[in-house]
């Protein structure tokens, strides 16, 4: 008898639990299963593939993508909770407001900014200043800071000596500077025209300015002149009248009653010196 | 032969990476050897749709590790059914050997050998009938019960044990014409 016989005798010997036990690599080895179950387990070893590491890493790689596809893989930290899209927008909104309040800060407090060293030279080269001409620079806004602030003057006076001092140092290279008239005193004299008087507009040309306050006085002469000669002409016309009649008034007294004197008195009312002329009817008697 | 735990199956059903690589390292040898014993003729492309099958149902999947490894295991018997019915429908094309792109080296040595031991195995397997084969390869290599293998067949039990018990006395003449002991 060949192995082979021995084998089939032994499997159609075996019952249904022993074939389980042979399949399953339990049978005892003493049993009549105890062949089998060899050969099982060397086919068994025999059958297994163990994928060499390109076709794992590929198999993988396909496993993961599936499982990004399905939206259900972990990274391999999987120890650390995933955050949700609830706490990721809250992540969100708090840094943006994070960044808001710091960009906040530094607009409200620019001395809170640090500038790195040298900033300030190439701030000057990029002027084409050099240190000194940046401290006189800086001094100077100081000098202008405090007369706009300390100076006691009021108004145009004020404005002039702010000006005066923020361009003295522009003065210093201004060639028209003596000819150019004190503004608050051009004003004045502006005032001082009138309302006739034309106030030029721009109150900045001198030469119309000064035309503007010979304008004015002319004007204000004329007016004195005028005024003066028509009131001394109403002032005549007036006692040429007021003597008319009184002439009139007196003469009416002296024809009617005896008291009409004193009526024509009272009616008269000419001012003293405004009477009729002395020997005129009504009048004082004459010489 | 090793199990897996239900920790790491656990943890695969919940998207860890790490233990869907774990289950993949446990797996993956009988799996492949299934396919290849199978006859299939891209065994590795295979199994890479069987893994990624088991990713993709994963989340669905409801049971133990036995329940897993019978799940998985009916994944990849649909995938060689498949493969088999569209061999059917499409004609093999026959390529003359120097049309035949030679292919990188890799272990060359080493795999002749491992044909060489594991190679008895596989012939004695493919002397099988069909149904067989299948009842032999789900019970040694997949480690499955009567039952698992009946419902991945579609078989009943009865009938499971009868093609089991003649697989396994034709698999043992298949060795000894091979003069293995």
């Amino acid at each position: 008898m060949d192995r082979l016989d021995d084998y089939r005798d032994e499997m159609d010997a075996l019952s249904s639990e022993e074939v389980e036990a042979v399949l399953s690599g339990r049978a005892p080895l003493e049993s009549a299963a105890a062949r089998a179950a060899v050969l099982v387990a060397d086919l068994r070893r025999a059958l297994r593939e163990e994928p060499t590491s390109e076709v794992a890493r590929v198999h993988l790689a396909a496993m993961v993508a599936a499982a990004e596809g399905s939206g259900f893989i972990k990274s391999r930290r999987s120890s650390v909770p995933m955050p949700s899209r609830r706490r990721i927008g809250g992540l969100a909104v708090a840094a943006t407001l994070v960044l808001g309040g710091g960009l906040a800060a530094a607009v409200t407090q620019p001395e809170a900014v640090t500038l790195p060293e040298g900033t300030d030279d190439r701030v000057r080269e990029a002027m084409g200043q050099g240190p000194e001409e940046v401290g006189e620079a800086s001094a100077h806004g100081k000098a202008v800071a405090a007369v706009a602030q300390g100076s006691a003057l009021e108004g145009c006076e004020k404005g002039q000596a702010v000006a005066g001092a923020a361009s003295s140092k522009a003065t210093e290279n201004r060639q028209d500077d003596a000819d150019r008239p004190d503004p608050c005193a051009r004003g004045d004299e502006e005032s001082s025209a009138g309302d006739e008087g034309d106030r030029g507009g721009d109150r900045n040309g001198n030469g119309r300015g000064e035309e503007a306050s010979a304008f004015g006085r002319g004007m204000a002469e004329e007016a004195r002149t005028d005024g003066r000669a028509f009131g001394q002409q109403t002032a005549a016309e007036a006692q040429v009248e007021k003597s008319d009649f009184g002439h009139q008034t007196a003469e009416q007294a002296s024809g009617g009653s005896a008291g009409g004197g004193d009526q024509g008195g009272s009616l008269g009312g000419a001012p003293e010196g405004a009477g009729p002329p002395p020997g005129t009817p009504g009048g004082p008697p004459g010489g | 032969m090793r199990v897996t735990d239900p920790e790491t199956l656990t943890a695969a059903r919940a998207g860890d990476q790490a233990a869907l690589e774990a289950l993949y390292r446990d797996l993956a040898p009988v799996v492949l050897g299934y396919l290849r014993a199978q006859g299939a003729r891209d065994p590795e492309d295979l199994a890479s749709e069987t893994f990624v099958g088991m990713v993709r149902g994963l989340p669905r999947f409801q049971g133990d590790e036995r329940a897993f490894r019978s799940w998985l295991f009916s994944i990849a018997h649909r995938r060689v059914l498949d493969e088999r019915r569209a061999l059917a429908r499409r004609p093999v094309e026959l390529v003359a050997p120097a049309d035949v792109p030679e292919e990188p080296g890799g272990d060359v040595e080493g795999e002749a050998l491992a044909s060489i031991g594991t190679g008895w195995a596989r012939e004695a397997i493919a002397r099988l009938t069909p149904d067989q084969r299948d009842v032999v390869l789900l019970r040694v290599l997949g480690d499955l019960s009567l039952d698992e293998v009946g419902r991945i067949l579609g078989r009943s039990v009865g009938a499971v044990k009868s093609l089991q018990r003649r697989g396994l006395v034709a698999l043992g003449r298949n060795l000894d014409r091979r003069g293995v002991s």
